[in-house]
């Protein structure tokens, strides 16, 4: 395959097949389903752009994942973003809900109270299931701070979770 | 794998599941590609400025209003026609004017259209030589072979099937059908349609799919206001707006009862206070193409000399009561010059046709216009 393999057919059928899913991915690493959307067009405009570089369609995937993660920790590290974005509303009244929920809830709060890259690590690796090379292409690090980023969230997400859980 | 671990992909997959929903994200991407394509040419160039103001003005849909409409690329082969976000007014998604290349006549129905070559006919209104469209009705024409090159928007309002691949045409969700090769099938929820193809032209058809003016003139929304310059005329206790340069001109019932009178850019006022006597109407002259303006049919027999159909959608306007007919959308003159019966209280109804053309737009300030006098 040479330079300049992916037609704009090629970019659209990827999208229509795998947006839905870099949505949601998104959505576990902002928090929020709106941020996650703008974070993965903002991700597909940039590799839209430059898709005539990437030499096959199956390099699609691995170079979208990589822009998107590296505009997550892009967005994370900037001082001020803008405006809050809220999944419901900051006042809720009080929840019958199960435990369960609550404790889903829990792990969900403390998942985003953790460093943006121990939380994207732990998305790709738990819900996107990506190898610990995979998740090392796409970020742009080595397998071994991989395995260090995961151990350092969960412990983190431990304990934040308990600390979320004593409190309720 | 700890409990831990365990319970959160459990529980980053409920998630996600729970917060799933049905997305269009290429508009957003072609526009996000596109002003960063202008922000980077704006940092060497002042002119930038201006393009980035266009591409801007261009993606909120408020070009239509000024004029300056769709005048992004045109379609060339395949699915080209999407450059750009589709435009959208006040909420409301505008006909893509660009998916119709030049030379294409458009051939709406219901809400949506497709574009095909002028030389294809509609529904087999005429033995088909070249090409053929069929709207609404099963493909077939008795007494005519079937061309080989052909067209259909048939109604089907049933759900994708799981799992089966949405796309996108000019912005709207449409889901691939099972169908043979070169014979591209697509269900469309939006418009409660499926569209197909077939022929050489087959791709390049279906990727004229659109809004239809009629779904603009009809969608809710916010009433579009006229501009000004716009002047209102009084019609038998009615009253409606129209652009400051149209004419009003006179017509007769036998004009309206054989659908002869084509009212380009202007108001067509019909006396219809008289029965209406036995007349005899040429031949079909085949489906009408679209133009803007308004015939304005009043007087006690108006509804018998339009043939007007009750049973459509209506909605009450301040005094008035305003009906669209029982046909509406159908194919033919039902899409691009639909009739619109106006009631006041104490009062014989005013029967309003209001040419739909390219946006439908300017339809639509006119339908919104309507009121009591």
């Amino acid at each position: 395959m040479g330079v300049g393999m992916i037609a704009e057919d090629d970019f659209r059928g990827y999208v229509a097949a795998r947006g839905p899913g870099l949505c949601r991915t998104a959505y576990l690493l902002t928090g929020d389903w709106h941020a996650g959307e703008d974070l993965v067009q903002e991700a597909l405009a940039r590799v839209y752009m430059r898709r005539h570089r990437l030499t096959s369609p199956s390099a699609l995937e691995p170079y979208t994942r990589t822009v998107l993660i590296s505009l997550f920790l892009t967005s994370r590290r900037r001082r001020w973003r803008g405006e809050l974005a809220l999944g419901e509303l900051p006042e809720r009244a009080a929840s019958s809900a199960a435990d369960e929920l609550d404790d889903r809830q829990d792990l969900l709060t403390a998942l985003g109270s953790i460093a943006p890259r121990q939380r994207a690590v732990l998305v790709l690796r738990y819900y996107a299931d990506l190898s610990e090379v995979e998740i090392a292409d796409a970020l742009g690090c080595t397998p071994g701070a991989v395995k260090t980023h995961a151990a350092r969230g969960l412990a983190r997400l431990r304990k934040n979770a308990s600390v979320l859980e004593g409190r309720t | 794998m700890t409990d831990l671990e365990q319970r959160l992909r459990r529980d980053l997959h409920d998630r996600a599941a729970a917060a799933d929903r049905t997305i269009d994200l290429m508009p957003g991407v072609i526009r996000r590609s596109r002003a960063t394509r202008a922000r980077r040419t704006a940092l060497g160039s002042a002119l930038a400025v201006a393009a980035i103001a266009v591409i801007a003005l261009a993606g909120s849909g408020y070009l239509p209003l000024f004029g300056l409409g769709h005048s992004g690329s045109r379609p060339g082969k395949g699915a080209v026609s999407q450059k750009r976000p589709p435009p959208v007014l006040a909420g409301v998604p505008l006909p893509d004017l660009a998916a119709t290349p030049p030379g294409w006549i458009t051939a709406p129905y219901e809400d949506g259209q497709l574009s095909v070559p002028s030389s294809w006919s509609i529904n087999g209104d005429q033995c088909p030589s070249a090409g053929a469209i069929f709207l609404g009705t099963p493909v077939a024409r008795s007494g005519c072979a079937l061309p080989s090159e052909r067209a259909w928007m048939e109604p089907d309002n049933a759900r994708p099937a799981p799992g089966s691949v949405r796309q996108s045409l000019n912005g709207i969700a449409a889901y691939r059908l099972t169908s043979q090769p070169g014979v591209p099938s697509y269900l469309v929820p939006a418009l409660g349609v499926r569209i197909g193809a077939q022929g050489p032209l087959a791709s390049r058809v279906v990727h004229t799919l659109t809004w239809s003016p009629l779904s603009v003139m009809t969608a809710p929304s916010a009433p579009f206001r006229p501009p000004a310059g716009w002047k209102r005329y009084q019609v038998h206790g009615i009253s409606v707006a129209i652009p400051g340069t149209w004419p009003v001109d006179t017509g007769n019932e036998a004009g309206v009862q054989c659908a002869l009178i084509v009212p380009r850019d202007k108001l067509v006022m019909v006396d219809a206070s008289s029965p209406p006597g036995a007349i005899s109407c040429p031949g079909s002259t085949g489906f009408p193409s679209a133009v803007p303006g308004v015939i304005a049919v009043y007087g006690h027999y108006a509804a018998r000399i339009t043939a007007f159909q009750g049973g459509g959608r209506c909605t009450e306007r301040g005094r008035v009561r305003i009906c669209l007919d029982q046909g509406t959308g159908e194919p033919g003159s039902s899409s691009t010059l639909p009739s619109i019966e106006v009631t006041v209280p104490g009062s014989s109804p005013v029967v309003l046709y209001i040419g739909l053309a390219g946006t439908g737009v300017q339809g639509r300030m006119i339908f919104d216009s309507i009121r009591g006098a």
